[in-house]
């Protein structure tokens, strides 16, 4: 639909009977953007289309060492409004959702809170972490006086490339593995289990360079200043504020989430200045929330059901629902 | 061919176990406690500054090392050196030369805001006798 740099702005049409569509933003690099669309069946795109909701899938793009520096307030100031312009567009409708992914939350957060005029109608955090002095082990080891995000990035050559991803994640949680392959050995014999876990587990060791520029703004804006938090993160000659965001507000934390731990994700709830606005703890991990046949049953219904409430009917909903019948196939337009 | 004894030699262990449903989840939750205490005692340790410290100084050591052996020496860090700071500074000082030109302008308009004033003689100084 829309194209800025290597980013892509994909739609995905099923029975439309919401008026306001959906814009999905998932974390850039570090992993693909298909775990969101993984099996039929098993997939949160096809969940969401199946309830009406036109989704739009923003990717972010795969970086090469020639990308090294797109940088976070780009991404912020330029490529979340081109997009958001083009969904409404696109849909032809006056307001829109956000959904944000992991990192995919606190930039759009930080987007709409930049400019109280984005038509946002409701905005959805899943597992995205806000409150960067609750992120855990990695709001710990990227402290300045440990990590120097310059010198790492240099010392990379000017990108952070996908193995060095996979250290990090690998290392925050060293048995993860261990645990993995043990299920997978005792569910050998369930072909649906394999199936899932064949696909999971092809995504899940596929990471994505991350540009240098990029990360080191992530880093030292989020993790080290925590200036989004704060309301000291100033992009593009405006400042955003998180208690400027009114628009409904659903954040959702899973338990036993190590990535974005439930405290720094809750934190939203209550920096914004909205009156619509719930949090809730889901158990799994930070994948497992979103991804998965888990998820298809704690996660993906609570948040449908949210925003099947805030999206308003579309005008031609009736008619079409009685005229589609079941329409289990979602299809993906470019 | 000592890999084929070994697989013998399980096969013929597990022949003679009487492996009932009961002892494989049993030996399934003993193997995920396991796991699960490791994965604690892990996670306590990597959540210290010790841990932090150590880390930040492999990952420089790392960097050094891996410059020596592929003999590309890292871009000096100097160019890029926390750019998004210096346009933050730079933000903050045209800022702030925009407030002192706006007092300038104001100062210098306020005679012409008032004609009677500017209009008004000054009291003649009188020399003392």
């Amino acid at each position: 639909m829309a194209a800025s740099g290597t980013a892509r702005l994909y739609c995905y049409e099923g029975r439309r009977s919401h008026e306001t569509p959906l814009l999905f933003v998932p974390n850039l690099g570090i992993s693909r953007p298909y775990i969101f669309d993984l099996l039929p069946g098993a997939s949160f795109v096809e969940h969401m289309t199946q309830r009406g909701f036109d989704f739009y899938l923003l990717d972010w793009g795969a970086f090469g060492p020639d990308d090294g520096e797109l940088t976070l307030e780009h991404c912020v100031t330029t490529i979340l409004p081109s997009m958001t312009r083009a969904v409404l567009q696109t849909s032809g409708a006056s307001e829109l959702s956000v959904l944000g992914y992991c990192m995919g939350a606190p930039l759009s957060a930080a987007f709409i809170a930049a400019d109280p005029d984005i038509p946002v109608k409701n905005f959805i955090d899943m597992a995205g972490p806000i409150d960067f002095s609750q992120s855990g082990l990695f709001g710990l080891w990227l402290q300045r006086k440990y990590f120097d995000v310059d010198r790492v990035v240099a010392g990379l050559g000017g990108s952070v490339p996908a193995h060095v991803i996979r250290a990090g994640f690998k290392l925050i949680r060293p048995t993860a593995d261990a645990s993995t392959y043990l299920n997978l050995c005792w569910n050998l014999w369930n072909d649906q289990y394999v199936e899932t876990f064949t696909a999971l587990n092809t995504w899940a060791n596929e990471y994505v360079p991350v540009p240098g520029a990029f990360f080191r703004q992530w880093v030292r804006d989020f993790y080290q200043d925590n200036k989004l938090y704060r309301g000291e993160l100033r992009y593009g000659g405006r400042t955003s504020r998180l208690h400027t965001i009114t628009c409904s507000l659903l954040a959702v934390g899973a338990a036993q989430d190590y990535i974005a731990p439930p405290g720094c994700v809750r934190a939203l709830v209550d920096a914004v200045g909205s009156t619509d606005k719930e949090y809730i703890e889901l158990p799994g991990g930070h994948i497992s929330l979103i991804a998965g046949r888990g998820a298809m049953h704690t996660c993906w219904p609570r948040v449908s059901d949210w925003l099947a409430k805030r999206s308003g009917p579309a005008a031609d909903s009736r008619r079409s629902a009685e005229a589609d019948g079941d329409s289990s196939k979602h299809r993906r337009r470019r | 061919m000592a890999g084929d004894s070994l697989i013998e030699y399980w096969a013929e262990i597990l022949a003679r176990t009487p492996v009932s449903p009961e002892v494989m989840a049993h030996s399934k939750r003993v193997l995920d406690h396991s796991i699960e205490a490791w994965s604690r005692a892990l996670s306590e340790v990597m959540a210290t500054d010790d841990f932090a410290q150590l880390l930040g100084i492999s990952i420089e050591q790392w960097l050094k090392t891996q410059t020596a052996f592929t003999g590309n020496p890292a871009p000096p860090p100097v160019p890029d050196k926390d750019l998004t700071g210096l346009a933050a500074e730079v933000r903050r000082l045209d800022d702030r030369l925009r407030q002192l030109e706006k007092r300038i302008g104001r100062e210098t308009t306020k005679p012409a805001a008032r004609p009677e004033a500017a209009g008004r003689r000054r009291p003649r100084r009188r020399r003392a006798a």
